[in-house]
């Protein structure tokens, strides 16, 4: 079963540190890309049809019980939208909070404030989403550790399904990075951060959230299951600019094909116009590169991974990689639990130091 | 040849006086080199020399100039080396002249380096033809450096030629100069021979080529000779000069400078001052001034990364084959594992090999501290050198450390005088002399433990004088000090690599700045990372690292895994300049570090 994700990339506002793709669009942008979108995915099933017949009206067969999840960010979205959103299948809302810390909110160049987190999460609960996830954003520049554990303890008060706590990591070309780099703003120290991290897991653990990724919580059988198809390496088409894709065309790429399209409309309208499928870049993996990947990403996960599983999918591990997971185990980075094997729970917010003896 | 119209002379000029471009216009004046071969510094034929603006092996061109007396001579230039660490073979080039061309920078004025050669040439008894050089600078103060030149050096001013080698005035003066002044060699062609080794390095194709200067008799081939401080005999297949590019020639005869091939094989046995003499024909005596260079400074260097050692190992053969001044010997260090301890005349000599093993030989390196060589006096009385922190002898068998002591002399304009005297006392230096030059310049002279001076004196001095102190230095003797041995620990282990020879009234701070230095240097790792400093068993500094708190990829980048797998690269690629010693991860700079004084 593949997952689909969607890049849309419309707008109100950019916020200070994003660096996903989007622009400012208006109703003949949106209607314009809609027809792009379709036409993509037209493009997709011609190319690689599925096995099972698919039910007149759609391209892709979707499961009855398929998560289909929409980003929603507070006070772009109202009542009426997410009436709509659930009436065309949406089952899982993820809202974009960030923060409930106005001046925190302004760094981060937000548009909302907490009344709009409280009403669109009102609203969505409303319109009969029952899973509802809250991203939060923590390390922010000017960001004490006490803000953060009030953002926590509002956060609970919802009673979301699920919660998303991203460090904030300031990418090259966004504003918050060039603030930083003119010295306007400053990163909190790794230790303060380090210190939210523990806060979080230990606030939200009490509150009877799963942590089951470094930086994602549920409440058991509420963890994002498309989210899970990343760090287990299963298929994912991504469609849309700049979307990213995964998938195993039969025959074609045992060891999985990864896909790109370009970051940018005019780059992804070029494509689909030409009538191709509008990818800028492919990469066939070989075994190592499915040996790396699932051990990098599974590893993010608090499940970790089971060595057998993935030699039965990739065949036996390259020299470099076995030797590199043992070293890993002798010095206590991974340890074992039964079959699978995972970081230890201490060293998840330095896991890079393990994960990069994997690549 | 006649030997009356040779003549042989060398230029001596401090750094960035303008030697090499003056050699230059000497070589074009004479035509000696066509028009298509003009490159800058033509004499300097190292990339490191051109790049660094010095010589590091000698040199000689032969040049042909019919005088305005209307007779043609044949000028000999030696060009010497021009470094403080290449003293001794400075002093042989000079040895094989009867003349010097003193080049003094008409702004800067007289420097130390300066003085040191001068003084070597006046030793050597030779005529000095002084040169005031770049005199077309707007900043030029003839009348000032004459002064200084007179006082200082104490050489006549009134016939100084005033020159601009860049932009080619003086020149003829300089040659017809040298033409009357520099006295022509002396030498009988049939007494046996005896050739000064100026310098020799190794060929590919002709094995070792040596540059020699002749005094008594004749060298030609087929003739079997001997050199005189090994015995070991050889038969010279090819003589021949320099114009600029080797020419063959049918024989050497007094007064000549050339060079010899005489199927030789190993460098080691052309020792830079030796005498060459005829096998059957033989010289009783050798020529004066033969000594023996050791090397003064000592550093162990090692791959980073391990499996590269036969690489470093083959480099070093190959630089061995050109440089018998660097010594190197394998050696084992339990924090680095396989490597060699080399041997350099002195800092420069050590940057520039370091540089040519990365630059020629691609080997990546850590370099530990550099230490001076010891002599370790036992209980038992013998007497041990030492080389390397790691190898000083157990406590209990050890009576005493001698350290080699050198006679330093700075040149510096009085306005810095305060500093450089701190900077001076700090270093464990006493005062010999201390003159004015002239009424704004000192000349001081300073007994110094080498070790002292061996790393970063002389950034120092640039800094304390903001540029404008030089030094020279010789080597005096080796003392008796009161000297022990830090070592440094990484959680609980010690790192021999790190281990240093210090004075005992610096153990202290010099631990405490070490194990800061360190600190500083060494990233955060998974744990705690102790770093201590140790006389003996005796613990005497220590600071530690806490473990890392942040590393890691927080966000899902919409599946991107590539990202991800492409930042932790980019990490992994990063600790690879880390060398693992024991559990905690060092930067290759730390070694070299350690040495460093406090900024």
């Amino acid at each position: 079963m593949r997952g689909i994700y969607v890049h849309i990339p419309f707008c109100v506002k950019k916020c200070a540190y994003c660096d996903f793709y989007s622009v400012a669009g208006d109703k003949t942008a949106l209607e314009d890309f809609r027809g792009l979108l379709v036409r993509e995915m037209d493009l997709f099933a011609g190319k690689f049809p599925f096995d099972a017949a698919v039910p007149a009206d759609t391209v892709f067969f979707v499961a009855p019980d398929a998560e289909v999840t929409t980003e929603a960010n507070p006070g772009t979205v109202g009542a009426e939208d997410f009436r709509t959103l659930r009436a065309g299948g949406f089952t899982r809302v993820s809202i974009g909070v960030q923060s409930f810390h106005a001046q925190t909110l302004r760094t981060l160049g937000r548009i909302h404030g907490v009344e709009e987190v409280r009403a669109a999460h009102r609203d969505a609960r409303r319109a009969g989403f029952s899973s509802i996830g809250i991203d939060l954003i923590f390390g922010i520049p000017g960001q004490e550790p006490s803000d953060w554990a009030a953002d926590l303890d509002i956060s609970v008060t919802f009673l979301p399904a699920h919660i998303s706590a991203y460090a904030l990591a300031p990418e090259p070309g966004t504003p918050i990075h060039r603030a930083i780099g003119r010295g306007e703003l400053s990163m909190p120290p790794d230790d303060s951060v380090a210190e939210m991290y523990e806060k979080t897991r230990k606030v939200l653990a009490s509150a009877g959230y799963r942590h089951y990724e470094i930086s994602n919580f549920a409440r058991p059988g509420a963890e994002c299951r498309h989210n899970i198809k990343y760090w287990r390496r299963e298929g994912y088409l991504g469609l849309g600019p700049s979307a990213h894709g995964l998938f195993f065309p039969q025959g074609k790429a045992p060891f999985g094909m990864r896909t790109a399209n370009p970051p940018s409309l005019s780059g992804y309208r070029r494509g689909i116009e030409e009538g191709c499928l509008p990818w800028e870049n492919v990469h066939i993996c070989n075994r190592e590169d499915a040996w790396k990947e699932s051990l990098i990403a599974g590893l993010r996960m608090r499940e970790g991974i089971d060595l057998a599983e993935i030699e039965k999918k990739n065949g036996p591990p390259p020299e470099d990689v076995r030797r590199a997971v043992q070293t890993l185990l002798s010095s206590g980075k991974l340890q074992e639990k039964g079959s699978r094997i995972l970081l230890p729970v201490h060293l998840l917010f330095v896991s890079n130091e393990a994960l990069q003896a994997l690549v | 040849m006649r030997i009356e119209h040779i003549r042989n002379f060398s230029i001596i000029a401090h750094i960035d006086h303008g030697k090499s471009t003056l050699a230059d216009r000497l070589l074009e004046f004479t035509g000696t080199l066509t028009e298509r071969e003009k490159v800058d510094q033509f004499l300097d034929k190292m990339d490191i020399e051109r790049e660094r603006g010095i010589t590091i092996k000698a040199q000689t061109v032969r040049m042909r100039y019919r005088a305005k007396d209307g007779k043609e001579y044949v000028l000999n230039l030696i060009d010497t080396p021009g470094h403080v660490d290449f003293s001794y073979e400075v002093s042989r080039s000079l040895c094989a002249c009867e003349g010097a061309v003193l080049v003094v920078d008409a702004s800067q004025g007289v420097e130390a380096q300066t003085l040191a050669n001068v003084y070597m040439a006046l030793e050597q008894n030779l005529e000095i033809v002084t040169v005031l050089n770049k005199i077309d600078l707007p900043n030029a103060e003839p009348d000032r450096v004459k002064r200084e030149i007179e006082e200082v050096i104490g050489l006549e001013t009134k016939d100084i030629i005033e020159a601009s080698a860049k932009k080619g005035t003086g020149i003829e003066e300089i040659l017809e100069r040298i033409v009357r002044k520099v006295p022509p060699p002396a030498g009988e062609p049939e007494a046996p021979p005896k050739a000064l080794i100026v310098d020799s390095w190794f060929d590919n194709y002709q094995g070792v080529v040596i540059l020699a200067r002749v005094f008594e008799g004749t060298l030609r081939p087929a003739q079997k000779i001997i050199l005189m401080s090994t015995g070991n005999v050889f038969e010279i297949q090819k003589v021949g000069v320099f114009c600029p590019h080797p020419k063959e020639v049918d024989a050497l005869g007094p007064g000549e400078v050339g060079f010899v091939i005489a199927n030789i094989k190993d460098l080691m046995e052309t020792k830079v001052g030796d005498t060459i003499t005829d096998a059957k024909h033989r010289a009783a005596v050798p020529l004066p001034g033969f000594k023996v260079v050791r090397p003064m400074v000592f550093a162990g260097f090692y791959p980073v990364v391990s499996d590269e050692y036969g690489q470093l190992r083959t480099a070093i053969e190959k630089l061995r084959l050109n440089d018998a001044s660097f010594t190197a010997e394998p050696e084992t260090s339990v924090a680095l594992g396989f490597g060699f301890r080399c041997g350099f005349l002195g800092l420069l000599h050590m940057e520039i090999i370091q540089e040519r093993l990365e630059r020629e030989y691609g080997v990546e390196l850590i370099t530990t501290a550099p230490t001076v060589g010891y002599r370790a006096v036992k209980m038992d009385g013998t007497v041990e050198v030492v080389d390397s922190p790691a190898r000083l002898p157990e406590p209990l068998d050890l009576d005493h450390i001698e350290e080699p002591v050198i006679l330093a002399t700075l040149h510096l304009p009085s306005e810095h005088l305060g500093a450089v005297l701190k900077l001076c006392e700090e270093r464990r230096g006493v005062q010999r002399q201390m003159k004015f030059a002239s009424s704004n310049r000192v000349v001081l002279e300073y007994e110094m433990p080498l070790n002292e001076i061996v790393l970063d004196f002389y950034d120092l001095l640039k800094t304390a004088s903001r540029g404008y102190a030089s030094m020279d230095y010789e080597f005096l003797e080796f003392r008796r000090a009161n000297l022990v041995k830090l070592d440094i620990l990484l959680n609980g282990e010690k790192v021999d690599a790190l281990s240093l020879i210090v004075h005992r009234d610096n153990a202290y701070p010099k631990g405490r700045d070490v194990t800061e230095r360190l600190r500083k240097l060494i990233p955060r790792q998974m744990f705690e990372v102790v770093i201590q400093a140790a006389i003996g068993s005796k613990i005497i500094a220590r600071e530690s690292i806490r473990a890392i708190r942040k590393n890691v990829i927080a966000k899902c980048y919409g599946g991107d895994i590539t990202r991800k797998r492409k930042l932790l690269e980019k990490q992994k690629e990063g600790k690879k300049r880390m060398k693992q010693v024991g559990t905690v991860e060092i930067p290759q700079e730390a070694f070299l570090s350690i040495l460093k004084v406090k900024e």
